[in-house]
């Protein structure tokens, strides 16, 4: 059973109760609220997740149990707020009550990039195509997200927009497709790019500036449990009025880049080296300048393929 | 021992301006490391201290030649200048000795 299966009342219902049991590709999250825009959020943007359905167990396996509640203190009264409950405690400050759903999202980020250390974790957008995956590894404000969701919205599978999860025992690219977080004018670019696409209201003032979630495609979605393998690992950089270029970068200059944007290679010890090495070696590498969104996009698809190493 | 590049008395007079003392003290390799390769770069994985390097061909040539024994300057500096295809000149050993300085800063290499 899909979120889409739930009525809006009876998913306010689940969050309110026992929980929604949500599975976003590897990973069960038992997800409990009582703030109606979250659940709202929930419903629009998971609509085609999939629910693994204990709503009357309480005591069900979930790799993560999470809650967004409302402090209890005076400022509810003028200020309401937000906070990201794990396992009971709270491990990041409130946030105001307008900024409830972006915290769920931010907070599913850290339950995945602090815990699931049986694989590598890179802070890097994946998106697949006929078999062949491209990892985007990069900092924020480097275009990544826009790119990757103008490239989602134009056939390209995607595997996640924020956390590569490289499987350790075999290099291969676990899919976590979750919606896909944008800010500022990348928001109003991505509206005029994709018109049909469905996006979450913009909330103003976080931390990230004015931030909207961009829900995945179906597809994408319906296939989180189909691992890929990379072909490129590409850096990109959206820069004003820039030229489309690609320019190879050497595998070993690749490796110590993709350890630098690593949640967890130093924590992984050989075994990180080891998975990097493999990753690394069946990779074509590129730097990536962009400005233009169809452009780029154009040059993804004409990726060549016979060349990538084996 | 501190290298000092003006003072004649450091150096052999064999021609290769090598200190001495330096030429025969021994080195080797720090434990635990894991390389790869990609063309003249390489990666160095030292999981003692956690740390990843990018190094280039004639430091992991020297880091290759310790694997296999502890080796003096002098035989790391013939090998290094052999596989290079160069001869051993001033300029050849000071970058030698840059190098093996690099490497022992790094905690990847020590004296024996």
């Amino acid at each position: 059973m899909n979120v889409a299966a739930l009525p809006l009342a009876e998913l306010e219902c689940r969050l309110n109760q026992n929980g929604l049991w949500l599975r976003t590709g590897p990973f069960v999250s038992r997800i409990q609220t009582t703030i109606r825009s979250v659940a709202a959020d929930i419903s629009l943007l998971y609509a085609d997740y999939p629910l693994e359905d204990f709503g009357a167990e309480a005591h069900a396996f979930a790799d993560f149990h999470i809650q967004i509640a409302q402090p209890t203190n005076l400022r509810r009264w003028f200020k309401p707020q937000a906070m990201f409950l794990f396992d009971g405690a709270s491990p990041f400050k409130p946030l105001p009550l307008d900024q409830a759903f972006p915290l769920l999202e931010w907070g599913l980020n850290w339950c995945v990039s602090a815990h699931a250390n049986d694989l590598l974790i890179i802070h890097a957008a994946v998106i697949e195509k006929n078999g062949f995956a491209a990892i985007l590894p990069a900092p924020p404000g480097s275009g990544k997200s826009t790119l990757c969701a103008a490239l989602v919205q134009r056939g390209w599978r995607l595997l996640t927009d924020e956390l590569a999860l490289v499987r350790l025992t075999d290099g291969r690219l676990i899919p976590l497709p979750r919606p896909v977080s944008l800010k500022n004018q990348s928001i109003d670019i991505l509206r005029d790019y994709a018109p049909a696409a469905v996006f979450s209201r913009p909330v103003s003032d976080t931390l990230k500036g004015t931030v909207a979630h961009m829900q995945p495609p179906c597809n994408s979605v319906a296939r989180a449990q189909e691992a890929a393998s990379a072909a490129w690992v590409i850096f990109p950089k959206y820069q004003a009025d820039a030229t489309t270029r690609l320019e190879p970068v050497s595998q070993s200059r690749t490796f110590m880049r993709i350890a630098d944007n690593s949640f967890n290679y130093s924590l992984l010890g050989t075994r990180g080296f080891d998975t990097l090495t493999k990753l690394v070696g069946s990779c074509l590498c590129y730097d990536f300048t962009y400005s233009n969104l169809d452009e780029a996009v154009a040059l993804f698809n004409s990726l060549p393929t016979d060349n990538i190493p084996k | 021992m501190n290298f000092n590049p003006t003072s004649s008395q450091a150096f052999m007079l064999s021609g290769s301006f090598m200190p001495m003392l330096e030429a025969h003290r021994e080195w080797r390799i720090a434990d635990s490391l894991h390389f790869s390769c990609w063309g003249d770069e390489y990666v160095v994985y030292h999981a003692l201290s956690g740390d990843t390097h990018l190094i280039g061909k004639a430091a992991a040539h020297i880091l290759m030649a310790l694997q296999q024994a502890v080796t003096d300057t002098q035989s790391l500096s013939r090998s290094l200048a052999a596989m290079m295809g160069v001869r051993s000149s001033t300029e050849f050993m000071l970058e030698m000795h840059r190098i093996l300085s690099d490497l022992n800063k790094l905690s990847l290499i020590e004296h024996r």
